[in-house]
């Protein structure tokens, strides 16, 4: 599904990712951690297309599609999706009208029939309550004055709506209380299926308790150093950083 | 320096003179109207027309109005270019100044009527409020209007009464005409306790060279409430010189919104005293401005009594070569105590070859009081364009949603669904136009 072979990328002049390889195949669920600035957030933007992530080498296909070639919106449109961070607010467009337009633009590129608003409506209501947010957050602004955890259900209400093919999740468990990790959890999984996959970054070990993945991968200085399986974290989790001798200064608290 | 007569004498002697030929071929009329416009004449002859030293005018070059070739003066003309807004007013139609027709408006809170057919009460009226709201020295076009002063339109709201629909002026100019100038007058009285709504419509769809200057005087008395409606979309070479100028009595509350697209030049003064406590104003504006349009607001609140409130907020997209003038002055007397002003202009930019100039300013005299003014001139946000495109939207319906979402703020305030809908089918145009250019 997703290759990357020896990316390079650089963040105004800032060399960011050195010589990173990933392969990810539909069903899998990989995880990202590594400690601050080694790359993560770097990777999630410059698969989805951010202005300014420049890629100096190496390359990305999707499904067979050089990736980088595309226009943010195509690569949304051809099934990638990006949970934020730090989710924008948009005051003035209800989270409606954007899902609305955003679910329609992806049909309308797909040569599928645009949504009429009842059904909509319908859907999104169902999907809002997947997160257990109050459906009247639908006619609010844009995460408008939204609390973090809500900003981040509210992600994961568009990432549900949109049925991705691949969901990059950027560090969606930070800020998250016990019962929000529950329902960003619950919602990645709800998506999983065998023709999807998810690529998590995290910084903690936490999230992967419920969310179980396939792959762990530590990145660091901008490589990928150490892949495994779900044990990695856990060895992460007691041993922190420092034993796959890398800098550890500003290694995860869990 | 040059001996050579300046452009601006040249136009202000041209002006005088077109303004006075035109007075002698008009018919005998009303005598105390004759004199007003006699008086304009005098105070125009005098004055001095700004140039880009003046500073009210430093961005607004009138040079501009000067290369208009606009000094010939018109009467009615057969058939308007221009209709208004559809929708359930009393519409009536000024054409070339002069009142179309006489309307047929039954209702017992209101009269509307030329100045020409004014009854002796409502001239006694008209001659109580005509030329009181100006200085002539600060306003030199409503100065040139003062004097070509042919006709007018009254507009009486009756004491602790409502009329059952709002007012609506359509300002339009004959098909076909060019090359010229019409002088528009409207008297907006608001008795006591009155409530009422007024609209004036800017709509042309000539592509000749035109010129409008109107003058809009407001009188809200005690309790009264006035809901005022100032919408410029005129065509592309078109000039625009307004001004609304308003009196407000104790408790009396006045609403304007202003919404404008298009035109070669747009100038329009906006001033509103607070004369009596408790008096509140709130103003709207919104300007959409694109190829080589120029408008220009400048606004002046004066709270000169005490308890007084006025809250202002002006929004501007301005793209291509457009270039958008804001100046918000609020002036706090020394006997204005417990004053609450707020003002804010925010701007967005969307090309390099726009231009804004905003200035907010504030004077205040009196020391216990509340002011907050601010103005910015921005961008759309590059993190919010990304988070649509990753959503799989388009930079250029980003592009649009976004403008939409800053603008829609201050046209959300409009009251009549009618006109909310028209100028959001403006806006939209004006949004598909930034997007064309975006791509």
């Amino acid at each position: 599904m997703l290759s990357i072979k020896n990316l390079y990328a650089r963040v105004e002049d800032k060399d960011i990712l050195k010589g990173l390889t990933l392969e990810v195949k539909p069903g899998e669920v990989h995880a990202i951690m590594g400690p601050n600035g080694s790359g993560k957030s770097t990777l999630t933007h410059v698969l989805s297309g951010r202005d300014g992530y420049e890629v100096t080498e190496g390359e990305v296909t999707y499904f067979g599609k050089d990736l980088l070639e595309l226009e943010p919106e195509d690569r949304a449109r051809e099934g990638i999706f990006l949970a934020f961070q730090y989710p924008v607010e948009i005051p003035g467009v209800s989270n409606i009208q954007f899902l609305r337009t955003a679910m329609n633009s992806i049909r309308k590129y797909r040569g599928e029939e645009e949504l009429d608003a009842a059904s909509f409506l319908k859907l999104a209501r169902q999907k809002i309550g997947m997160v257990n947010l109050d459906p009247a957050f639908l006619k609010r602004g844009v995460n408008e004055g939204f609390s973090g955890g809500e900003k981040k259900r509210n992600e994961i209400m568009q990432m549900l709506m949109l049925e991705p093919k691949l969901a990059l999740l950027d560090e969606t468990d930070s800020g998250l209380d016990i019962d929000a990790l529950q329902t960003v959890a619950n919602g990645v999984n709800a998506l999983r299926s065998p023709d999807r996959a998810v690529i998590l970054v995290t910084h903690y070990q936490r999230l992967l308790n419920y969310i179980v993945p396939d792959y762990v991968h530590v990145l660091a200085n901008g490589r990928i150093v150490k892949s495994g399986g779900r044990e990695l974290a856990l060895e992460l989790e007691e041993k922190g950083y420092g034993w796959l001798n890398i800098d550890d200064d500003e290694k995860s608290v869990v | 320096m040059s001996t050579r007569t300046n452009p601006y004498q040249e136009f202000h002697q041209d002006c005088f003179n077109a303004a006075k030929a035109w007075g002698e071929q008009l018919p005998q009329g009303l005598h105390w109207l004759n004199a007003e416009r006699q008086l304009g004449l005098e105070q125009f002859e005098q004055m001095q027309l700004p140039t880009r030293k003046t500073e009210s005018w430093k961005y607004t070059p009138i040079a501009a109005i000067v290369q208009g070739n606009i000094l010939q003066l018109k009467s009615a003309a057969d058939k308007a270019n221009a209709e208004g807004i559809k929708g359930d007013f009393y519409t009536v139609t000024l054409l070339n100044g002069e009142l179309q027709s006489a309307p047929e408006i039954e209702d017992a809170a209101l009269n509307v009527v030329p100045f020409a057919n004014a009854s002796d009460e409502q001239q006694n009226l008209i001659k109580a409020h005509l030329n009181k709201t100006f200085g002539f020295q600060d306003h030199p076009f409503a100065a040139l209007n003062a004097s070509t002063l042919q006709d007018g339109v009254l507009i009486h709201i009756k004491a602790d009464s409502k009329p059952l629909k709002p007012v609506q002026i359509v300002h339009a100019n004959g098909s076909g005409d060019e090359g010229f100038s019409s002088h528009n007058r409207v008297l907006i009285v608001v008795e006591r306790g009155a409530k009422g709504t007024v609209l004036e419509t800017f709509l042309d769809i000539a592509s000749k060279v035109q010129m409008r200057n109107v003058i809009s005087e407001i009188f809200l008395a005690e309790n009264s409430h006035l809901t005022h409606y100032a919408l410029n979309s005129e065509s592309e070479q078109h000039i625009h010189t307004g001004a609304v100028f308003v009196e407000q009595q104790a408790g009396s509350q006045f609403v304007e919104h202003n919404f404008a697209t298009g035109g070669a030049l747009k100038r329009r003064d906006i001033q509103i005293k607070l004369l009596g406590p408790q008096a509140d104003c709130k103003l709207y504006g919104a300007y959409l401005i694109g190829g080589q349009s120029h408008v220009d607001y400048h606004t002046a609140i004066d709270h000169v009594a005490p308890h007084c409130t006025s809250e202002e907020v002006f929004k501007g997209i301005v793209t291509d070569q457009g270039k958008a003038v804001f100046n918000g002055r609020i002036h706090i007397h020394r006997d204005a105590q417990q004053s609450n002003a707020n003002m804010s202009n925010k701007n967005l930019l969307l090309t390099n070859t726009a231009e804004v100039n905003t200035k907010p300013e504030l004077e205040i005299y009196a020391d216990d009081v509340k002011c907050a003014h601010g103005a910015t001139v921005g961008q759309l946000d590059e993190m919010s364009l990304y988070y649509f495109q990753t959503r799989g939207i388009s930079k250029a319906d980003a592009h649009r949603m976004l403008s939409h979402a800053f603008i829609e703020t201050v046209l959300d305030e409009m009251d009549i669904e009618t006109v909310h809908e028209h100028v959001q089918q403006s806006a939209e145009q004006f949004y598909q136009h930034c997007q064309d250019c975006a791509k």
